[in-house]
């Protein structure tokens, strides 16, 4: 079990006519036993960081500590880093048993013990029943079990998962976002998940690394992300359906603050707690964004409330999303799908003033 | 312009995919097939297409029956998954293609390729080639190609599924009002059940064989004919509890196989159910189990919490009561520890009841 640490960590790849610099000045520790999920866009720098963890890459430069202690020079073995991908890369020919027990007949382990070992396994992951299966005659479900399987049974001082249910299907996932944290909590590994998928790192991680382009955006816990994002694009990429942002004015509005949506009539009151950070910015214009979840459609006690005119309303079952305009601006809402409104109906939202988040329109940086 | 028909088709390989399907799709009608990955869905589109050749059974353009005409001739344009861009020709290119193919002239093209890249806003790329464009523009740049052929039938093949949340929201916005497609019979197909619900006038849900229902997005999710239907659309999963109806003194109770779970079967059903003796298959969506604090009016169910998770807009809880593991849609701002005991609120009234030998919904 280990701490990880990245300090300044930098990494450069040189190209032929430019250098490309996937990972900038990237700080932050991961904490013994804890569950960190780093989650980006394709192309933020998430899996240069997790290869570098694990000794694929070299770093650049800056510091990668296990324990406090260097290891920037040790290659992956010494690590001791034990990782499962997003393809399950088991031995096609080999049966269950013999794909976890491999990596320990490598470090040759006696057939008694790796017996032990792959039974102990088997049953912490529920698997078994398939033992005696090859790869092929197995689901996805199932073959993603038997990889994160051999990755755990080596014991790891860290252990790595890059996009390991990116090709589940929907009802397969949520089984094993459940399998997952619960096979967390019982072996208690430091653990770090590779991920573009918001709602995978959110469900599963004690704290979340949001990058783009190849900078640490914001580290911190879902509520941290969700409430107080650190800036426009944690807000914009942590939600679905995504976060309506607005372009407004702050006008002053009989003695109290109130933010204009620029060519509309809507209007949005911010909290107490924020009109103080809002009375200091030079700039009137901000950016305003607001959850789809967090327009209700149904009146709140202490509510503000905005109205405008249903454009579309998309039943999905167990919720439905309704999309609205005003002056030109649409954005959308959740709603419960026992609603039947008609296109061009007003509608009144509900909004808790608390769930205003305000940020700077030019370094988009999160104002309160 | 021409709805579209197809008659007692059949189609296999080395097992029937599609047995003897019959489905008409109107004018301007936006039809959506869901089912699960290998079921056949991209088969039947293929068929209508072309591109397969039938067993037996017919297939019908207006009127016309195109089932002996090569693909090229039918007058259908399908998108694939993979978007099957020309990779050598621009983004203005790979849209004119089928006109240029028809030989129209230059300046009927240019304009047509104008309205169409306006209309999914990617004018600013047109003189781009596919792999300097993102996924979801490669994706309106093929959907473009097939608008502005200006075909009698749309056939899409799971055209966003690829894309992120952001852009599949976008796109969905789209298709509700495109114009282009509310005039002609367009068949979509998607394994993403929220997808078929909010886009399709009516959806066609494919199990083994062919359509198991179909049905307007409240018909298929409220009213599943039968329980493949009900758990093929929702997520979480149906719940799905084996239990047994008795009837006790004018009170006609279910309870579960293990019998620690039990409730007084709800108003809506008591009636149809009142002489059905025996074994059922209850499903209760998770959202018609709901945690409450002290009292409710209704029944309740006392558990104890198996995990938590809480995902994007929901949370999903596990909950354990009489030996039975129940799923229960919460808020994602709710936080649960295992073992803690919580009350269900249960919605008896929305539950469903199928046959548990064949599945079928007992309502009918």
């Amino acid at each position: 079990m280990a701490q990880v640490t990245l300090t300044d960590v930098n990494k450069i790849y040189p190209a032929r006519d430019r250098v490309v610099h996937a990972v900038k000045d990237l700080n932050m520790t991961v904490e013994d036993g804890e569950f960190v999920a780093v989650l980006g866009p394709s192309g933020c720098g998430k899996t240069s960081t997790l290869r570098m963890i694990v000794g694929l890459e070299s770093i650049t430069s800056g510091t990668i500590s296990f324990d406090g202690k260097p290891v920037n020079d040790l290659t992956p073995e010494r690590r001791n880093v034990a990782m499962a991908f997003e393809t399950y890369a088991l031995y096609p020919n080999f049966t269950v048993a013999e794909n976890l027990g491999f990596p320990l007949e490598v470090r040759g382990l006696a057939k008694a013990e790796r017996d032990r070992e792959v039974m102990r396994i088997a049953k912490l992951l529920r698997i078994e029943s398939i033992l005696e299966q090859k790869p092929a005659q197995l689901s996805g479900g199932q073959q993603q079990r038997v990889s994160l399987g051999r990755a755990l049974i080596r014991e790891p001082t860290v252990f790595i998962l890059d996009e390991v249910m990116s090709h589940l299907d929907a009802h397969l996932k949520l089984q094993m976002l459940f399998e997952l944290k619960r096979i967390h909590r019982s072996v208690g590994k430091t653990t770090i998940y590779v991920t573009h998928d918001q709602v995978e790192a959110l469900a599963l991680a004690d704290r979340v690394a949001v990058m783009s382009n190849s900078l640490l955006q914001q580290y911190g816990t879902r509520n941290d992300l969700y409430h107080r994002p650190a800036n426009r694009f944690v807000a914009d990429f942590i939600g679905e359906p995504p976060t309506n942002f607005f372009a407004a004015e702050i006008i002053e509005e009989a003695g109290s603050l109130a933010l204009k949506v620029n060519g509309s009539g809507l209007a949005f009151r911010p909290d107490e707690a924020r009109i103080a950070a809002l009375r200091h910015q030079d700039s009137r214009q901000v950016t305003i964004g607001i959850r789809p979840q967090n327009l209700s459609l149904m009146p709140l006690m202490g509510a503000a409330s905005v109205t405008a005119r249903l454009i579309l309303n998309e039943y999905l079952g167990e919720q439905s999303i309704v999309t609205l305009e005003a002056g030109g601006t649409s954005f959308r809402a959740l709603a419960s799908p026992d609603i039947r409104l008609s296109t061009g109906a007003p509608v009144s939202l509900y909004y808790r003033t608390g769930d205003v988040m305000v940020f700077d329109p030019k370094s988009e940086a999160f104002i309160g | 312009m021409a709805r579209l028909e197809l008659d007692q088709v059949c189609k296999g390989f080395d097992r029937p995919i599609l047995d003897r399907l019959s489905l008409t799709v109107e004018e301007g009608e936006f039809f959506v097939i869901v089912g699960p990955s290998g079921i056949g869905k991209t088969t039947l589109l293929r068929c209508i297409a072309g591109l397969e050749v039938l067993d037996a059974g017919r297939i019908i353009f207006g009127n016309k029956d195109v089932t002996r005409v090569p693909p090229y001739r039918r007058n259908a344009a399908m998108t694939f998954e993979s978007y099957a861009l020309y990779p050598h020709m621009t983004v203005f290119e790979n849209i004119a293609s089928p006109l240029r193919a028809r030989k129209v002239d230059r300046a009927t093209i240019e304009k047509s390729v104008m309205d169409v890249a306006r209309l999914l806003r990617i004018e600013q790329l047109l003189d781009r080639r596919p792999h300097e464009v993102s996924g979801g523009q490669k994706q309106r740049t093929a959907l473009g190609r097939t608008l502005v052929a200006k075909p009698d039938v749309f056939l899409l093949d799971e055209p966003i599924s690829h894309l992120d949340a952001k852009i599949r929201h976008e796109l969905r916005r789209q298709f509700h009002t495109l114009q282009e497609l509310r005039r002609v019979a367009t068949v979509y197909v998607t394994h993403d059940y929220a997808e078929a619900l909010s886009l399709g006038d009516r959806i066609g849900v494919m199990g083994d064989g062919g359509l198991v229902q179909v049905g307007s997005a409240r018909d298929v999710f409220e009213r599943p004919s039968t329980v493949f239907v009900a758990r093929h659309l929702g997520q979480p999963t149906i719940n799905e509890i084996p239990c047994r109806l008795s009837n006790a003194g004018g009170q006609l109770t279910a309870q579960s196989a293990a019998g620690g779970f039990s409730f007084a079967v709800g108003g809506p059903q008591r009636a149809l159910l009142e002489n059905t003796q025996g074994d059922v298959l209850i499903g209760i969506r998770p959202q018609h189990l709901r945690v409450v604090n002290g009292s409710s009016t209704g029944q309740v169910a006392e558990a104890l919490v198996e995990a938590f998770e809480a995902l994007g807009a929901t949370g999903v809880l596990i909950a354990e009561t009489g030996g039975v593991a129940l799923t229960v849609l919460t808020s994602p701002e709710d936080d649960f520890e295992p073992g803690q005991p919580v009350r269900l609120a249960l919605d008896v009234d929305q539950f469903l009841y199928f046959d548990p030998a064949h599945g079928r919904n007992l309502q009918g």
